[in-house]
This record gives C-alpha cells, structure tokens and sequence, in this order.
C-alpha cells in the first residue's frame, strides 16, 4: 500500500538549553492536506514547523517527511528540504539579486536546470503570484506583500512536494496580508500540501482541512475548522479563538 | 609652486605611476591573499582558523616600516639560500620587495574587514540558502561572498586610502614613488616646497579613489 502520508512527527521532544520548547509532539499530515498551526505566541509553533525541514535540530522523537526520516547528516536534510519548501516570516530574499533571478538560483545551481527553464519556470510562478510586473526588481525596491509574494514563487520554482509556511504575514499590513492569503489560498485549493503556522483564522476557516493549537510547546487540539472554531475542547483554545476573533 | 612642478615634471609623473601602480597592485594581491583568510577567520574553525588569526596577529601587530626593513635588508641576508632557490631577481629588487612588505600588511587588515562583514550577513540569509539547498559552495559564491564585500565596501574604502599613502614609507628602501622623487627634488633645491607638491599629488589619488569607491558603492545601493 502506498504511503499517503506527508509529514509523520511522533513523539517529538525539542530543547533549547534547560528550556523544554516542544513535548511529545505527534501530528501526521496526509498527502494534499492543508494544516494550520495556530496558539500564542511563544507556543512552539514555528520552532515545530522549523523542526519539519531540519532548520532546527530535536533531541528526542522522529519526524518523517515523504518516507525520509529526518536526521543530522547533510544528506537526508539535502533529501527533505527539496520535498518541503519554507515560506518565512521575513521573506528572506536575497538583498543583492532581483526577483527573477532569486527564483532561479537555486533551480540552475542545485537542480541543474538550464537558463532558460529556470527562467521559463519562474515568469510562470511569478505570475501565478501576480509578479510578473516585479521580475526585475530588488527586493528594496517592492512592499512587503510583494517580497513575500515572491518568496512563494521562489519556495515553489524548486518544485516541492510540501509547502510550509512560517507565520507568512506577520511582518505585513493588512492590505498586504490580503494578497499574501490570496496566493496561499490558490495553492491549497490546488491540491498542494500545506502546513502552515498564521494568526489568519479567516485563512484558517476557509482553507484548512485541520487545525492543530498549540500551547506551552504541547498539541492540546487537532480538529476540523468548523469543529475547532464552535466547539474548541479546551479553555486554552477557547480564550485563544475569542482574542483573536474578538478584534 | 607650480614652477617646481612644471621644472621637474617629468620626475612627478614618474612619481605618480610607481604610487599608483604599488597602491593599485597592493590592494588587488592584499584582496586575494585576504579573501581565504578573512573566509577562514569568519569560521574561526580548526587549523585554517588558528592558521589566520595568527597571520592577523602577527602582520597587524608589525609596523609596516619594520616589516619593509625585514624584508628588504633581511632578504640580503639570506641572498645565497634565495639565490638558489631562483627567488633573488625578487628580493633584490625594492620595487618587489615594499610591494611585499604593502600586501601581506594590507592583507591582514582586509581580512578583518571581510571576517566582519561575513559575520555581519544575519542568519536569515542562511537560512534561506538552506532551505533552497544550495550547496555550501553555491552559497559562498552567489550569496555570502557579494553580499559581504558589498557590506564591506566602506570599511575596505577606508583601507585602501590608508594603504594608498602608507606607499611613501617605501621611498626610505629607495623607491621613487611621489616621496622618492619629492625627496630628491628637496636635496637638489633645498626647497621645503617638494613636499607640498607631494601632498598635493596624494591629495589627488585620495580624491580619485574615494569617487572610484563612491561608484562601486552606488551600484550596490541595495546594500544599504
């Protein structure tokens, strides 16, 4: 039977120094499935998603993505990383190269695609994100929604199998969150994996197969948005969904 | 003034190429020899690190005078060994040996400036070449290298105008750069103002580089 499964975390366990940052973390993501990550800040959220390519390293437990199972030699996370691409809160593009050539560095010199795929492949991601306009632009010289926007375009030009999203409009204004969820909702409806950790409930309402809340480094939810959003199991979520949903 | 230029002009002009072609060639080897070095010092691991931070050491902790005179009187005290092994056009020759002594001290210098802006490249630069699996030597070449000499631009600026007038230490080994030439313009006229005209003369490489630099650092206004 083929393995439907994306991600399989199990009981995973990360610390920085005494500081007990994720505890028995079980979460499996299933091929196509779009996962949001939500909970207070300080919950683990990102340090789980971060987990999920090897930008961080765990102490205890196992993580497996697309039948790779993650350890510390440069060759398995080489594996994992070009099967989940990272999408980060602060964009990360490159200062000194345009948005064109952002999206096909890594395709010509780690994939080994030619110039002009590489360029093919990126004007048509780029305009799937609707920065077309931008390619030849600095990352300076574009708003925030823009940069991030193409940083998508840049994660997808290196044909990944898994999208992850780290807190991707945080660093935005609303009209820039806007057209940011647009994109991530075009993915998904897509039919490509997500994980995604986001404050956007609205996001999370629309596009999300399941919602995982996350306190104090534990998983204490993992529910349908529907069920999540009227029947929360716990207090913890309960007071979470009315401070967020309450502005 | 002008008289005196116009009187020896063709000594200024001399003058003005060796400064120039020392201060140029100075500052493109001292680049190449930094780089591996600055590179190894931003790693601070293993041999190549302790390798590095003894080379900062030792050619930072020198006068650039005293490392001439090593090099130059030094070389003749070894003249036999140096001549068989085929090295003695080059140290007998002060043009070679101050430009030498000129690079392996900016180098030590520049090394620092490269190890700092390395460092200064923030982790989410890293991350991103992670995540996009570059390879480690993919991620020098296109990513951190130009990122960090374009971070480096001023502070290399700085140096290479310190280097461009360290070159008139070289007139005391007998070289005839602008000091050379202003020296010996004085001891035939006694005329204090040679070294006026000399001044002026790295006035103007000073201006010349600083607009050089200011071009190079515009194009990388993303930098900023």
């Amino acid at each position: 039977m083929a393995d439907t499964r994306a991600i399989s975390i199990q009981a995973l366990n990360k610390y920085y120094g005494s500081f007990h940052a994720l505890k028995n973390v079980t979460l499996t993501v299933e091929k196509g499935e779009r996962i949001v990550i939500c909970g207070p800040s300080g919950s683990g959220k990102s340090t789980l998603i971060r987990c999920i390519n090897g930008l961080e390293d765990h102490q205890s437990g196992s993580l497996t993505v697309d039948g790779v199972t993650l350890s510390d030699e440069a060759a398995v996370l080489r594996q994992v990383r070009a099967r989940a691409g990272m999408v980060f809160q602060h964009f990360n593009l490159y200062p000194h190269l345009s948005v064109l050539d952002n999206c096909t560095l890594s395709p010509t010199c780690t994939l080994r695609l030619d110039k002009a795929t590489a360029r093919r492949q990126a004007m048509e991601l780029l305009s799937r994100v609707g920065m077309v306009d931008h390619a030849g632009k600095f990352p300076s010289q574009l708003s925030g929604g823009q940069q991030q926007r193409a940083a998508i375009a840049r994660s997808l030009c290196m044909m990944p199998d898994i999208m992850l999203f780290d807190e991707p409009t945080s660093a935005l204004d609303p009209e820039s969150i806007g057209e940011v969820l647009d994109v991530m909702t075009d993915l998904a409806r897509d039919g490509m994996t997500m994980v995604c950790v986001t404050h956007e409930m609205g996001f999370a309402r629309k596009a999300a197969d399941r919602i995982v809340f996350m306190d104090a480094g534990q998983i204490l939810e993992i529910n349908t948005p529907e069920a999540f959003f009227a029947t929360p199991e716990t207090d913890r979520a309960r007071t979470f969904i009315n401070q967020v949903i309450g502005h | 003034m002008l008289d005196l230029w116009f009187d020896y002009k063709d000594l200024w002009l001399s003058g003005l190429k060796v400064t120039a072609s020392l201060t140029l060639l100075a500052i493109l080897l001292g680049f190449v020899l930094a780089l591996p070095i600055g590179v190894a010092r931003a790693r601070n691991r293993g041999l190549s690190g302790v390798l590095a931070y003894g080379y900062v050491i030792f050619f930072r902790g020198m006068p650039l005078l005293v490392l001439l005179f090593l090099v130059y009187y030094g070389a003749g005290e070894f003249s036999r060994d140096l001549r068989s092994l085929g090295l003695w056009w080059f140290f007998r020759d002060a043009y070679y040996c101050g430009l030498l002594a000129l690079v392996l001290n900016t180098a030590a210098y520049q090394a620092e400036i490269i190890r700092g802006s390395l460092n200064g490249i923030p982790s989410s630069i890293r991350e991103a070449n992670a995540a996009l699996n570059l390879t480690r030597w993919t991620a020098f070449r296109r990513v951190l290298f130009p990122i960090a000499i374009a971070r480096a631009l001023p502070g290399l600026g700085n140096e290479f105008i310190l280097l461009l007038k360290a070159t008139s230490l070289l007139a005391i080994i007998t070289i005839f750069d602008l000091m050379g030439q202003a020296r010996f313009i004085f001891s035939e006229t006694f005329d204090l103002r040679a070294y006026y005209v000399a001044a002026l003369h790295y006035l103007v490489l000073v201006l010349v580089l600083e607009w050089l630099l200011r071009r190079i650092e515009r194009r990388n206004a993303w930098a900023a």
